[in-house]
């Protein structure tokens, strides 16, 4: 519907639009001994239609990204989504430049550990499976810039912040995995407790709704938890940065702040409930008011001063990147579905080594630590190192390329492989093979208590989603 | 002398006679001196089987007295659409390329070894996008006919090659030939100039092949609009800047 628009506006412009179209269909299917409630096949389609247009006063560009999931075990789910990517206007406006429209604001120069990319949620719904090109999810922004060649201010406003796209239950790469919550319900109808004479027979009934319930009506509870309380959009709860960037000779320096929503919300379980759940015991009936004093959760979306800033250079011939970052108040997840706050600082670093564009050798690391941790912590700790690396060969006049990721955390002692071996036919089609291998010192959760109370890091907790996938990529 | 897209996309004028290699070295280079320009070119690259594969970009070209910026930008296909270079190439300092990447929403910095090696899989290396002299290039005259001058020319320390022969047309000062030669002396990589066309007395040379000898591929740029003597103001600083790349992706 865009595009059309696009083409249109080109009639007056001075050079011919761009125009282009990626389909990235992709089927992974599990490589390990997961649960029988697991899906034991996952596809991905994406779908990336984009226009973009310079004429003499600016710069119009349009993206619609649509994109297909299907997942196969118990219940097989199909999902169509449909959302508008970059799409706005860029160009001079008197002494400033505006950029404005859904755009995507990327700070910081980390790939595989970032510290200072905070103005746009990510979408992490396919785990390592995800494109680069879809993990930032664009949001309505403007940003105005002003200053001469190698110094400029800039500062950027995004009205209608979103969190971070996570599904919370029902797929592999969720913290509330397929069949957890069913097998919670069952077990607890048998639980002991002094209402229990009252309750078994209800929540044995809720177990059996369950497991009748559609794959969609699942999918809203997910979504009702991770968009429980979130502020109105009323354009007073929006994010607000600032950047100063600084150029000299083979040096480029940024540094900013912001005040921001944060992408996660700092939740609160309700403790009747919480001790239901670390006793695994129906409550007594004098226990019933504390149950229904309160609501089951309590969210809220809490705001963060941070400041940070980035570094480029070379040294010898070695790509250098830094980016170090500092937080008022992060929001950091505890168990028992639980969070609090935290100030955190963050340092990271990268180096890159590359032979023209057939080569690429790239390492990171990131150390973070919360200077005010809650007592329990959950997929973090009070220090965390996290590692990245990536390898990207090219052979063939660009026809076959090598392209490894891997991540390792020395705090969880958790790693993940990520290896895909592609083959381009021609300009348009490539195909590519890979895999996902994940391993950690802590055995995944099998049931819901057991992923509430995980102990273990964020890879650990996925570890039984190996995968080995195939994907085609169309581009026009 | 560092060879260079310069070839495929500067201006050349006919001027003086001269006869000693760094003279017609030093008039080939005024000759070739590349003003302010906005290009766009076409590059095939041809694979051992003869498949063939389109990059576009547009191209911009500024001079300030020794510094010489170049502006590269990448529209199809569209999957590397976006994707933006910017070479700084002054003699008095080490050369700066900056590399867009839309993917990534973020640009990198081209260090060292990273200049030797293929520019976005074609046959052409970043370290032959740069327009300067290398630092400590040595010129010899190895022969002529009544047409060309054959001349050798030995590349600074930090290049990938030990030896440039390059065939200077006598008409024009436009190297038509170049042969690259590895720093074993063996043929590595031939430019040749297919097609010129003259705007204005200024020649340019329209189509250009670079041939790999070892790998047996090649890669063919069309120049196919060109507009020269472009005022600063269309190529402003801000052009070759980390900022711009990143508003422009």
């Amino acid at each position: 519907m865009l595009i059309p628009l696009a083409l249109s506006l080109a009639a007056s412009a001075e050079s011919p639009p761009e125009v282009g179209l990626t389909i990235e269909p992709l089927v992974a299917v599990d490589a390990s001994d997961s649960p029988d409630s697991a899906d034991s096949l996952e596809s991905w389609l994406w779908i990336r239609a984009k226009a973009k247009q310079r004429t003499d006063h600016g710069t119009w560009f349009f993206a619609v990204n649509g994109e297909h999931n299907v997942r196969v075990g118990e219940d097989t789910e199909a999902i169509w989504q449909l959302d508008v990517g970059e799409t706005g206007w860029s160009g001079e406006t008197g002494p400033v430049h505006l950029r404005i429209g859904n755009l995507v604001e990327r700070w910081g120069k980390l790939d595989l550990t970032p510290i200072i990319d905070v103005l746009n949620p990510r979408d992490l719904r396919a785990g390592p499976l995800a494109t680069v090109e879809s993990m930032h999810v664009a949001v309505p922004m403007a940003v105005v810039q002003a200053g001469v060649p190698k110094a400029r201010a800039e500062l950027s406003f995004s009205p209608f912040p979103q969190g971070d796209r996570i599904d919370m239950i029902g797929s592999d790469w969720s913290l509330i995995r397929p069949g957890m919550l069913e097998g919670f319900v069952t077990d607890a109808a048998g639980w002991s407790g002094g209402s229990a004479a009252l309750l078994s027979g209800t929540i044995d009934q809720l177990g059996v709704a369950l497991e009748d319930l559609q794959p969609s009506t699942m999918r809203a509870l997910s979504t009702a938890l991770s968009e429980a309380e979130r502020p109105e959009d009323n354009g007073l709860n929006g994010n607000l940065g600032a950047r100063l960037e600084l150029e000299g000779s083979g040096l480029d320096v940024a540094f900013v702040g912001a005040n921001t929503r944060s992408s996660m919300p700092k939740t609160s379980l309700n403790p009747a409930i919480r001790t239901m759940l670390q006793t695994e015991s129906l409550p007594e009936l004098t226990e019933f008011d504390a149950l229904v004093a309160s609501p089951p959760m309590e969210t809220e979306w809490l705001r963060t001063w941070m400041a940070g800033a980035e570094l480029s250079t070379v040294l010898g011939p070695l790509g250098v990147r830094a980016e170090a970052g500092w937080w008022s108040n992060k929001v950091v997840q505890q168990q028992w579905l639980s969070a609090d706050t935290s100030p955190a600082v963050s340092v990271g670093g990268g180096l890159d080594w590359a032979h023209g564009s057939a080569v690429f050798v790239s390492v990171e690391g990131r150390f973070s630590r919360l200077l005010s941790p809650p007592d329990s912590l959950f997929l973090t700790a009070r220090d965390t190192i996290d590692l990245g690396a990536t390898a990207r060969f090219t052979f063939a006049a660009d026809r076959i390329q090598l392209l490894g990721a891997g991540l390792y955390s020395p705090t969880f002692d958790e790693w993940m492989l990520r290896p895909e071996l592609s083959y381009r036919f021609s300009d348009p089609i490539s195909l590519g093979i890979g895999g996902v291998w994940i391993q950690g010192d802590e055995a995944p959760p099998s049931t819901l208590l057991e992923a509430l109370r995980y102990a273990g890091g964020p890879m650990s907790m996925m570890s039984d989603n190996d995968v080995v996938f195939a994907t085609l990529r169309w581009i026009q | 002398m560092r060879i260079l897209l310069c070839i495929l996309a500067c201006l050349v004028a006919p001027i003086a006679w001269a006869d000693t290699a760094d003279e017609i070295i030093a008039n080939a280079r005024k000759a070739q001196r590349v003003e302010n320009s906005i290009q766009h070119l076409e590059m095939v690259l041809i694979s051992r089987n003869g498949a063939k594969r389109e990059r576009k970009f547009e191209m911009r070209v500024r001079r300030d007295e020794k510094t010489v910026r170049t502006y590269v930008r990448f529209s199809h296909p569209s999957d590397v659409a976006g994707t933006q270079l910017v070479v700084v190439d002054n003699p008095a300092e080490a050369t700066e390329q900056l590399l867009y990447l839309p993917a990534l929403k973020r640009t990198n910095r081209i260090a060292g070894k990273a200049r030797k090696g293929s520019f976005m899989g074609s046959d052409f290396s970043y370290e032959d996008l740069e327009v300067s002299d290398g630092a400590g290039a040595t010129h010899t005259l190895v022969s002529e006919t009544d047409t060309i001058w054959v001349i050798d020319s030995k590349p600074g320390a930090d290049s990938s090659y030990g030896r440039i022969r390059a065939h200077v047309s006598k008409a024009d000062y436009l190297p038509r030939r170049v042969e690259f030669f590895d720093t074993k002396d063996q043929p590595k990589k031939l430019l040749e100039v297919l097609q010129t066309e003259t705007d204005n007395g200024t020649i340019i040379p329209v189509r250009s092949v670079m041939k790999n000898l070892s790998r047996n591929t090649a890669t063919e740029m069309k120049v196919t609009e060109w507009r020269l003597n472009v005022p600063d103001a269309e190529i402003p600083d801000e052009t070759f800047t980390v900022g711009f790349l990143e508003r422009n992706g």
